[in-house]
């Protein structure tokens, strides 16, 4: 009995030991998992309407460059954004979606470094940047410098086209949160236009052993349902680096491969006057 | 000897933002004899019904060791919006050391199987794997009380996709053999994999346990 009991003092002890040290030396700021500062329901408790992109001179028809998960600070993979960048200047869309994970560790460095490159897009295709929250932007207390410094300082958004209304909204933490989801709620059902979404985490992702998207299951049965009612005609997805598209009768789930580790990105073309758009994948060199 | 309990639990009290629509109310059957542990339970909401069934078989016994192979399913019904099965099938294994102490170890493969009724016609089912787990560590102090921390991926009526744990302690005072209160406190985490993971609610239950 004594030796069980010293046997289980010491399994105690190593798990205590390990652990520990482990939440607290991450780079990712394991510690956080378990309270986190700016969590969704303050993030994101109200919808901010923006101005549309250059809404007098946007033309019926008009080009979106999608990309997700570019990491800065991530020593992992070559970095591509030159390569990008000529790519822009070949293509010249109108503005750019970002779906998040701009940085690898949620630092003020990395964050920055996302500014730079958002100033380098701007000056190369002229469009505004749309960027979302990603989860690996919320590490370290990301979310404060996220807000501060990516435009349009929030997490949940919308504006509106001639035909389309562009939902931008905060899956960063797995979740939508009570607030958020009602929010959404408000919006969409005072809403007519045929809707697209964009979202860091998917809605839902293929039959995995460990499935990459909103846990809350019963959370994503409603969005899924208030999407469906409400004519959302395209989501845009990020985060799990996957090229993934889902085909629900008049709803695309799109899952835009990852930037930094697959070289890839999507490209949009709306054609405002027949209500229109397709979405093309395209593959770095 | 085999025991059977009847454990009538109810919700008081949530930080969840739209409180009361999570209000519930718990009926569960629970049947514990040295070879089997089997038991149900249903679970009603002001727009939610639950109902669930497990059975664990304990095929290698010792003095204070047993090792099981369980299965547990569970239906969950969303008013208009979804009904989800969920089928867990799994190992378990329990050792009590010592007559204060016992702890309780599952790990099983998991599978979710939804249908969402505004997309039934054109997505019959929407189908995921995933694995769960629960760890729970019962202490029995004095005869009048016992307590427990459980750290697990999923609990009776609520099953989500590896890794969003939940915490639970609770307590139980026994007046009788026959009857004890029981109070639990559970804390709800969302997506601990992706390690931005947030504390979504907590939840207080109150109910009271008969065993015969």
């Amino acid at each position: 009995m004594r030796l069980r009991l010293r046997l289980m003092k010491k399994i105690v002890f190593m798990v205590f030991a390990l652990f520990f040290p482990i939440l607290f030396s991450c780079n990712f700021a394991l510690h956080e998992v378990f309270y986190r500062d700016g969590e969704v329901n303050v993030r994101a408790d109200s919808l901010k309407e923006i101005p549309a992109p250059i809404a007098a001179s946007l033309p019926s028809k008009f080009k979106i460059a999608i990309i997700t998960d570019i990491h800065f600070g991530s020593t992992k993979y070559a970095r591509y954004e030159n390569q990008f960048l000529s790519w822009l200047n070949q293509t010249m869309p109108d503005f750019v979606i970002c779906l998040g994970d701009v940085s690898e560790h949620g630092l003020s460095n990395e964050i920055d470094a996302y500014s730079e490159f958002v100033d380098k897009i701007k000056s190369v295709c002229g469009g505004e940047v749309y960027t979302i929250v990603g989860n690996h932007d919320l590490y370290n207390s990301g979310w404060n410098f996220f807000s501060e410094k990516i435009f349009p300082q929030t997490s949940l958004y919308h504006f509106s086209t001639q035909k389309f209304s562009w939902y931008f909204i905060d899956t960063a933490s797995g979740y939508l949160g009570e607030k958020q989801m009602s929010a959404l709620k408000n919006a969409m059902r005072k809403d007519s236009l045929p809707k697209i979404v964009s979202s860091h985490i998917p809605i839902y992702f293929r039959d995995v052993i460990m499935p990459d998207m909103l846990q809350d299951t019963e959370e994503a049965d409603e969005l899924i349902t208030l999407f469906s009612k409400e004519n959302v005609r395209l989501v845009l997805e990020g985060h799990t680096h996957e090229h993934e598209r889902r085909n629900w009768k008049n709803m695309i789930l799109y899952n835009v491969p990852g930037f930094l580790e697959l070289h890839q990105w999507a490209l949009l073309t709306v054609d405002e006057t027949a209500g229109t758009f397709d979405v093309e994948l395209i593959i770095g060199n | 000897m085999p025991r059977h309990s009847v454990l009538v639990e109810n919700m008081l009290l949530t930080d969840r933002y739209n409180f009361p629509k999570n209000v519930y109310f718990q009926g569960n059957y629970l049947y514990d004899a040295p070879i089997v542990t089997a038991g149900g339970g249903v679970q009603f909401g002001t727009d939610k019904f639950d109902l669930q069934g497990s059975g664990v078989f304990w095929f290698l016994r010792t003095n204070h060791q047993k090792l099981g192979a369980g299965l547990v399913y569970h239906l969950n019904v969303l008013q208009n919006i979804s009904a989800t099965n969920d089928l867990l099938a799994g190992l378990y294994y329990k050792c009590q050391p010592i007559w204060w102490f016992s702890f309780l170890l599952n790990f099983n493969y998991f599978f979710k199987c939804r249908t969402i009724f505004e997309i039934a016609d054109y997505v019959p089912a929407l189908i995921n794997n995933s694995l769960g787990f629960s760890v729970r560590l019962d202490f029995y102090p004095i005869k009048y009380i016992s307590f427990y921390l459980e750290m697990a991926t999923y609990e009776k009526f609520r099953y989500q996709f590896f890794l969003s744990p939940i915490f639970m302690t609770g307590v139980s005072i026994n007046f009788s053999d026959s009857c004890s209160i029981v109070f639990s406190l559970k804390a709800i985490y969302q997506h601990f994999l992706v390690l931005s993971a947030g504390h979504e609610y907590n939840e207080f239950s109150f109910g009271m346990r008969f065993s015969f």
